[in-house]
Order: structure tokens, then sequence, then C-alpha cells
């Protein structure tokens, strides 16, 4: 069994190929948890891959909103995406430190949600292609502005009124890609949240079973992905909506169904972040 | 009394359908504006009404006048009912092609048929063109006027949409509507009701539902005119920008078989007594791809252009569906 979308996920050894390459645009989209001690910004400005440029999700957001680093407006995106120097003419591929679930898929998702389909993952990310033992650099570069335009697909993106509303009915699956114990409501989240447990009805798929902790977090083999989907429950023949702690890790369950085909699955941007805090949320723990 | 005064009086204010099927399919609320409940059967009665009073007060049009259309058949019904309400004659052009029905319909209703072969648009033996030529023909020597309707460029089309159909739609959903959906023939009703319903909010999104064979699809969604395979719906599709359709915002595309158009047509009939015509299926089809687009608990509105009464030979005929090799409906089998 192939992936249905093998072009959405590149090898390390066909970056290292096209670091040269004016049609290929490569993003470190590096981002962790508030309770990690780490610094994105200054790991990027220490080392990052020749070349790349940084995508911040909680500075590329909707500067109105309460909620972290929701998706901006396509003019926003528009115009922080082309000083990025990336354009609507280039391949986009995306890693972050964490193999990609964090928030390279977010990144990749968000190009998609613009209208950007040329745009993939690099699979291991930053840290396989550490472990291979590739260049990186220090600094940060300061491309020329390109053209890009965005337009807005309604249909990959959820929020709090489509999941209320699906409840009645469960006309979506809403599947949760937080560990077993946040799903369960039996550990806290990381985030202040008056709630716990998850969406009534939703379906549990931790994100990091589709991925291999092994071997730097590579995506795994689609057959895999498959059997792995069947075993938490999910009907891929029917609607899915990724959910998780803030819409970034759920997007590794939306890459993961991208590469077996299923192309039209929307995240919930708000995630559990959003209907933690909300009075007229119910709960299921 | 609730009394409507004559035709004229008795076009609009159609009712809002709750679309039952559709609905539960999708959580999202999918209601049809039932169009077919004007007196001349079908959603063209606007537009024919608007023209015609268009012309009236532009000064070419004087009672015992003539009207002239180029039409694959509503809109010639209903010029030809609102000219013998209002005190016109009527020239309709068909494409040969068109459904018995409708021809057998534009006869008794009075009007003057000329069939000519199905061309394409820029042919110059295309059916518009020649209503066109006919209607140059006519002005000159009718003592009252000969107007040409003109539907596609003709921008009071529009207004009728604008000016009716979509205040109709607000207020009947008390401003609660979120996305409006219809295929395109003219663009008269998606331009017009658009515009109005985007006037009111903005955030309302709009969306073309269009069959095969229409270029539309790949216009909006692409940014190229054009088309790929057939379809036997009637007056829906368009293969260029027309003047209706020029300017309008158009959020959302979805391109519609033939066989997805008459499982939700026959699921309308079957399901909730509604025997209604290939574009209210092509319609109800994009409304439910609308709502699988936007998620539950959206208010989405379309039209119920027409009966299906007027396609019986067609989309009711187990025979021509299977030569097409089209699904039929199994309670004729």
């Amino acid at each position: 069994m192939d992936y249905a979308n093998p072009q959405a996920l590149v090898a390390t050894d066909w970056l290292a190929d096209n670091l040269d390459n004016p049609e290929v645009g490569v993003i470190d989209a590096s981002w962790f948890l508030p309770t990690i001690p780490r610094d994105a910004r200054a790991e990027y400005e220490l080392r990052h891959i020749p070349g790349a440029v940084r995508f911040d999700i909680d500075d590329i957001r909707d500067k109105d909103s309460d909620l972290p680093h929701m998706l901006p407006d396509p003019e926003t995106f528009a115009a922080r995406v082309g000083g990025l120097g990336l354009g609507n003419d280039m391949r986009i591929v995306v890693y972050d430190a964490s193999g990609g679930y964090s928030a390279a898929a977010r990144v990749w998702w968000m190009f998609r949600v613009f209208g950007h389909h040329d745009v993939a993952l690099l699979d291991g990310g930053l840290r396989r292609w550490d472990k291979e033992g590739r260049p990186t650099e220090g600094g940060v570069p300061t491309p020329p502005r390109r053209p890009f335009e965005a337009d807005f697909t309604r249909s990959l993106v959820r929020g709090a009124d489509q999941l209320l509303a699906n409840l009645d009915g469960h006309h979506e699956q809403v599947v949760d890609a937080r560990s077993a114990p946040r799903f369960a409501g039996l550990e806290p989240e990381p985030r202040p949240s008056r709630k716990r447990g998850h969406i009534p009805g939703s379906l549990n798929l931790p994100f990091g079973a589709l991925m291999d902790p092994d071997n730097e977090f590579v995506m795994r083999p689609a057959a895999d992905l498959a059997g792995i989907l069947e075993k938490a429950g999910v009907d891929t023949g029917r609607p899915i909506v990724a959910s998780c702690g803030s819409g970034v890790t759920a997007a590794v369950i939306a890459f993961a169904l991208f590469l077996l085909g299923h192309e039209a699955v929307p995240v919930y941007d708000g995630s559990w972040v959003e209907w933690g805090n909300r009075d007229d949320t119910p709960v299921e723990s | 009394m609730d009394i409507r005064d004559g035709f004229a009086e008795s076009i609009g204010r159609t009712p809002l359908i709750r679309l039952r099927h559709a609905s539960e399919a999708t959580g999202c609320e999918i209601l049809g504006k039932a169009e077919f409940a004007n007196p001349g059967g079908s959603v063209k009665d606007r537009a024919a009404l608007f023209i015609v009073r268009d012309a009236e007060e532009r000064g070419t049009l004087r009672p015992g006048g003539v009207i002239v259309e180029g039409t694959a058949g509503n809109t010639g019904i209903g010029l030809a009912l609102v000219g013998n309400a209002l005190g016109y004659r009527s020239v309709i052009v068909i494409p040969e092609t068109q459904s018995q029905e409708k021809k057998d319909m534009l006869r008794l209703c009075g009007a003057d048929l000329r069939e000519v072969p199905a061309v394409p648009y820029k042919d110059p033996g295309n059916y518009v063109k020649v209503s066109g030529r006919l209607a140059e023909e006519l002005a000159k020597t009718e003592a009252n006027g000969a107007i040409w309707a003109n539907q596609f460029d003709n921008l009071a089309n529009r207004r009728a949409h604008y000016e009716t159909t979509g205040p109709e739609i607000w207020e009947q959903t008390e401003g609660r509507i979120d996305a409006f959906v219809s295929a395109v023939g003219t663009g008269g009703t998606l331009a017009g009701v658009g515009a109005f319903l985007k006037e009111r909010n903005k955030d309302v999104v709009t969306a073309l539902a269009d069959p095969m064979g229409s270029a539309l699809y790949n216009y909006y969604a692409h940014g190229e005119l054009k088309a790929e395979g057939t379809s036997i719906t009637e007056g829906i599709g368009q293969g260029r920008i027309t003047a209706n359709l020029e300017g309008a915002a158009v959020d959302e595309a979805f391109r519609i078989t033939d066989a997805e158009m008459l499982t939700v047509a026959f699921d309308l009939l079957k399901d909730e007594g509604l025997c209604l015509g290939g574009s209210s299926g092509i319609n109800v089809a994009g409304a439910i791809r609308l709502a699988r687009t936007l998620g539950p608990g959206h208010l989405i509105v379309t039209i119920l252009a027409d009966l299906g009464t007027r396609y019986q030979s067609k989309m009711f005929n187990p025979s021509f569906l299977r030569q097409k090799d089209l699904p039929a409906p199994d309670w004729l089998e």
C-alpha cells in the first residue's frame, strides 16, 4: 500500500538536493508548548536548515482573538508569507525541531487553508536532518518579498459553532489527537482549562501513534496509518474533523489522512483551549 | 382579505421550504425557495416581469407591442404569460433540442414559437443571436414597439432578484441565512440574490452549483472558462460571463454530475413529495455539498426553480435515462 498523496511528504535526501533550487522555499515552523522550556526563536537563530525562513504560528495569527495562534485572515497570511520571500509559484517544504508535529503540520495545513497546495512536510524534520549529519546555518536570512495570493478554503476549517451543531446527529466524526489521559480528563491540560475530558462522541487518536517516535517521528507507512485509524474507530468513508489541545497536533491527523487520499479533513482551530473554556460546551470524560 | 391582483402581482413571495432529507443528512438547515409556485411555474417569471416593466418604463414597449426572446423554455413561458396578462404578443426562439413539454407549453401559452438548430453561441445561427436579429427587424415595423428581452445580458433580470428574491430570503430567514447556492443559466439569480445578501451581511457565502457541460465551475475554481462533459439539464450552465454574472461574488463552486442530480431529485420526490426539475436537483445537490464544506449548523438557501412535470420525457423516463447510463426512478421500473 502506497500513500495516495506521496508528494505531501519529502525525504531529507530530496531536500538536500534541492536546497539551491529557487523554486523551493523551506520553512522552519518550530514551536514549543508553553510548558516546555525551549525557545524556538533562539534555536532557529542559532541553527536551521540552510536558507530556511522562520514561520512562527504565535506571530502569524489572528491578533484579534483571545485564543492562541488562531488562523489569520487571508490578507494577513498573504502579506506575511510574501514577506518571508515565499511565492505561490514555489514548492514549500515545512519542518520543525520535533519531527513535524510541532508545528510543521499546522503550517502545512495553514498553507492549504489559504489555497497554496504545493506544500510538503519534511519527513522526520530537523531531528532526522541532524542525525544524518546534514549542514545547518545560523542567523536570519532576509530574502526579497515575493507575490503571494491567498484565498480561503472553508472546507478545511471548523469552529465551535459547527462542532456544537454536530453534537446532534454526529455528521462529522471528531478525532482528537491529545494523549489518552488528557482525552479521558485524568490529566490536566497544559493551558488553563475550566473543563476536562473531550467533546461528546469524539474518538481518541494520539498523534504520536501516526509517527514513529523511535525514528525521529517520521510518518508511518500507509498500511500502518490505515490500521491505526481503523483501530481508533475512525470510518474514513465518512466526514472527519481533527481536534486537539490548540489546533497544532490535530494537523498531524489531517496530514496522515491526506497522505491516504482524504484531502478534505478540517481542523477545529480553537480545539480544547476553546471548547474547555466555553459555557455552552458539553463534555464527556 | 389576502388577494393578489392578477398574474404580475402573483409573482414572488414564494414559500421557503425546509428540505428534511438534505438537512438531516448534513446537520445544516437546507431551505428551498419554492419558485415553482410562481404563476408561470418557474423562477423565470420574476425576470420576465422585470424585463417587461423595464421596457415599459423606457418607452420601448407599448400595449400591443411584441416581446422577442431566445430561450431554453421557462423564460419564454414567463414572458408569454406576462405578455398575455399585460397585453403584449410574444415571439420565442428555442433550440430544437429542448423538451417537448416545454415547446408544447409555449405554444399553449400563445407564443409564436420558432425552433432553430442547437448551435454554439459563437455561431450566428445560435437561438439567442437569431432572436436578437428578429427583435431588431420587428422593431422597425411594429407600431407599438418590439423588444428583445435578452435575458442573459439584460440587467433587469439580475435586478428582479436583487429587489425581490434576495429581500424575501432575508426576511423569511430573519437574517439568519449563512449561505446561498444556485446554478447559473443567465446568472441573474445568483448575482442578484448574492449581491443583496452580501450587502446585508458580508459574511454570507455564495456558491455556484454547475452542471457538466458548463464552463463556469472551472472559471470560479481555477480562473479558466472551460467546459467538460454533458448534461441532460436544461436552461442552466453557461459558457461565458454574461452581463448579469459580471462582477458577481462567487465564494465556492461545485460541479454536479447528472447522476448526483438525479439521485437528489428522486429522493426529493420519494421522501418529501417534491417533484422538481433538473436545475432544482443540481441546486439541492449543491446545497448538500456546500453544507459539507461549511460544516454542521449552517442555514443554507437554494432555489427550487420549477416542477419536474416539465421534464417527464427525460428526467422521469427510465428508457431515456438507461440509454444515457443514468440512474432511473426505481418506482417506474
